[in-house]
């Protein structure tokens, strides 16, 4: 089968909804147990891709995300899963505004090599948020603003977040797109070793990056 | 120095630990959740400065600084301050979020706070029922008093002191001393981590075969216009091969496998990094105080035994003793009154000191490993509660290692107690959980020998 892989890790906080989104986005249903995720859960989803620029057919992708359990005191084995990543999700709790400062260690602490992977903020639990307090973010919040990087605000439980036609879904197939380019650019430098200094990624070339 | 002067010098200082206690709950505690609530901030900062408070006066009863007057005051309201906080409020408040979480029960605040006022009165009457097998009961107290709570409580806080005392005098000198660590090489950590690797791709593997079958039975089902289950059943059927949820399954026990794999690989880097620790300035430091406390520890199962098995009670504090020994046996000439003020003052102080920055310690370590987004009011109340009832009976307890002269005043406030029943309890649940904990890790210690040299040969 001529179809290639994509890395996409999911990040966040311990319990705020990333095997719940995971679940959402390849499934397309409600996660009805949820369990604490210990080390990394892999699920794999489907996505096709029509490069604008060579206009070529579509093909198909396999979009595997690695959703990374979040305890504090697993940090000193998280590395081994941080290697030849394309894509970088960041999840943060609506209801709990530590999740989403803590988002930049996160990002700090996966980003091994001088450039970043495109990066896309979600907010998860927008089911459980008041009203006036969603409202307040047309642009996304402060932790997608600091990165560079747009935001999604979505509901684990409610499938209809995501179907197609809503500005969530369209900017999530804008970031998967993103996220296959940066899989077949041709890589001219030699492959980031473990242990050199992790580079803070910044607002300029994030934005040069997505194209912005 | 008037009632009313000595009232603003405790003031102050009991808002100074207010503030502590609050700064410490905010930035160390509570530092990854939101405060919501706010009565549970509230009522840890009170729990903590009462209990700093009541340190503070003893202090003061040594060092004789305000009138004894205002002191006695002053104990006295601590004391029952402390009894309401740990009897009343915070049990009922615990039951009230306990009850909110629980979401099958309806969502009307009336209700939630008659739920919870009923489940706190059977907290009290469990309560009630835990002192009647102890020696609590003094025919010359009524059935209400003072000294009945106190009694209660402190034969819980015992409990939990020698718990937790027993445990750490033998668990520190096994995470401290270097005879224990255990060698770790870079191979069998890359192994462990090669092996995680090819777990993950065998999962990612199944999981792509699942996800295109999955869209293969959904494209199947709208071709064929029928969405009824025993029809795409029957077309699986006759399309020979497994179907998605028979590679989903095995997809999940790989997954179960990578999750064995990754706990051991954490295990292997915890080893690792005790291990360049020990080779640290610090690391040689912590094993010396591991050496001096193992020690310690062997000594005060031995004292303890030995007060169980020939019933003894101390009556004779450490301070006295030791300038006894000093001036009559060694013959050094001394002012036993001013001797036993200093030194009496200084043990104290240290006691008091290492006593809350241990438990705050061990309370952090428990909250950070137990407490999650729904649980984090209810386990900060909890904790409160036990970090209440330990320092009220260290107060209890304290009372053995003071100078006659100051005991006294704790005799007076906290009652007539049977005070040689709490040290013999004490030491009989210190030696309990020191052996218990010896026997635990000494399995654990030997499981953790064996895998390491089973890997160590498969890797030769």
């Amino acid at each position: 089968e001529d179809t290639l892989r994509v890395k996409i890790l999911v990040l966040g906080d311990s319990g705020v909804g990333k095997s719940s989104l995971v679940h959402l986005l390849t499934n397309h249903s409600e996660l009805t147990n949820p369990a604490w995720t210990v080390g990394c859960s892999l699920q794999v989803g489907l996505h096709e891709y029509r490069s604008e620029l060579t206009g070529q057919a579509e093909r198909l992708f396999f979009l595997e995300f690695w959703d990374i359990g979040g305890y504090p005191m697993h940090k000193n084995s998280r590395g081994v899963f941080y290697h030849g990543v394309h894509g970088i999700l960041l999840v943060h709790d609506l209801t709990n505004r530590k999740t989403e400062l803590n988002l930049s260690r996160w990002l700090h602490e996966s980003c091994l090599g001088a450039d970043t992977p495109p990066v896309l903020v979600i907010g998860a639990k927008s089911d459980l948020c008041k009203a006036d307090a969603l409202a307040k973010r047309p642009n996304g919040g402060e932790a997608a603003a600091r990165i560079g990087c747009p935001e999604i605000l979505l509901s684990c439980v409610d499938t209809r977040s995501l179907s197609a036609g809503t500005t969530n879904a369209v900017k999530l197939d804008r970031f998967y797109d993103q996220v296959i380019e940066y899989r077949l650019r041709p890589r001219a430098s030699t492959p980031p070793r473990v242990g050199q200094a992790i580079s803070r990624p910044n607002r300029q070339q994030s934005k040069l990056l997505h194209g912005e | 120095m008037t009632v009313g002067s000595d009232s603003v010098v405790m003031l102050a200082s009991m808002c100074a630990f207010f503030a502590l206690g609050w700064v410490f709950f905010l930035k160390h505690l509570f530092r990854d959740y939101e405060v919501r609530h706010w009565i549970v901030l509230v009522s840890f900062s009170v729990t903590f400065a009462l209990s700093c408070g009541m340190f503070e006066l003893i202090i003061f009863e040594i060092v004789g600084l305000l009138d004894p007057l205002s002191r006695r005051l002053w104990w006295r309201l601590c004391i029952f301050a402390m009894l309401i906080l740990v009897m009343v409020v915070l049990p009922y408040y615990t039951c009230y979020f306990a009850i909110s979480s629980a979401s099958f029960l309806p969502r009307r605040r009336s209700v939630r706070s008659a739920l919870a006022l009923a489940c706190w009165l059977g907290f009290v009457w469990l309560f009630w029922r835990l002192g009647d097998p102890f020696p609590i009961l003094s025919p010359n107290h009524g059935i209400f008093s003072l000294e009945q709570c106190i009694g209660r409580v402190g034969v819980i806080g015992v409990t939990i002191m020698a718990l937790l005392s027993g445990f750490g005098a033998v668990n520190y000198p096994y995470s401290c001393m270097h005879v224990f660590v255990r060698p770790v090489t870079q191979s069998a950590v890359l192994g462990i981590e090669r092996r995680l690797l090819q777990t993950l791709d065998l999962v990612a593997a199944k999981r792509r075969r699942a996800a295109l079958l999955r869209r293969d039975e959904a494209q199947s089902r709208q071709a064929s216009g029928w969405s009824l289950p025993w029809t795409a059943a029957a077309a699986a059927a006759r399309r020979s091969g497994p179907t998605a949820a028979s590679v989903e399954s095995e997809a999940a026990n790989h997954e179960e496998l990578g999750r064995q794999l990754f706990l051991e690989l954490h295990e292997l880097k915890t080893a690792q990094e005790r291990a360049a620790h020990s080779r640290t300035l610090q690391g040689r430091y912590f094993n010396l105080l591991g050496w001096v406390f193992c020690a310690y520890c062997l000594w005060k199962l031995c004292s303890c035994t030995i007060n169980i098995v020939f019933n003894r009670v101390g009556k004779v504090d450490p301070v006295t003793r030791a300038l006894h020994i000093c001036v009559q046996l060694l013959g050094f000439r001394l002012d036993v009154q001013f001797w036993s003020q200093q030194v009496s003052f200084w043990l104290v102080g240290i006691m008091a000191v290492t006593s809350i920055r241990g438990l705050l310690l061990t309370l952090t370590k428990f909250f950070f490993a137990l407490a999650s987004t729904h649980s984090s009011n209810i386990m900060v109340l909890l904790l409160a509660q036990v970090m209440g009832m330990y320092f009220l009976s260290s107060v209890l307890l304290m009372r053995m290692n003071m100078p006659a002269e100051y005991r006294h005043i704790i005799t007076q406030v906290l009652g007539d107690l049977q005070f040689h029943f709490y040290h013999r309890w004490f030491d009989v649940i210190f030696l309990l959980s020191a052996s218990s904990s010896i026997a635990f890790i000494w399995v654990a210690h030997k499981q953790t020998v064996g895998k390491s040299e089973h890997e160590s040969l498969l890797l030769r």
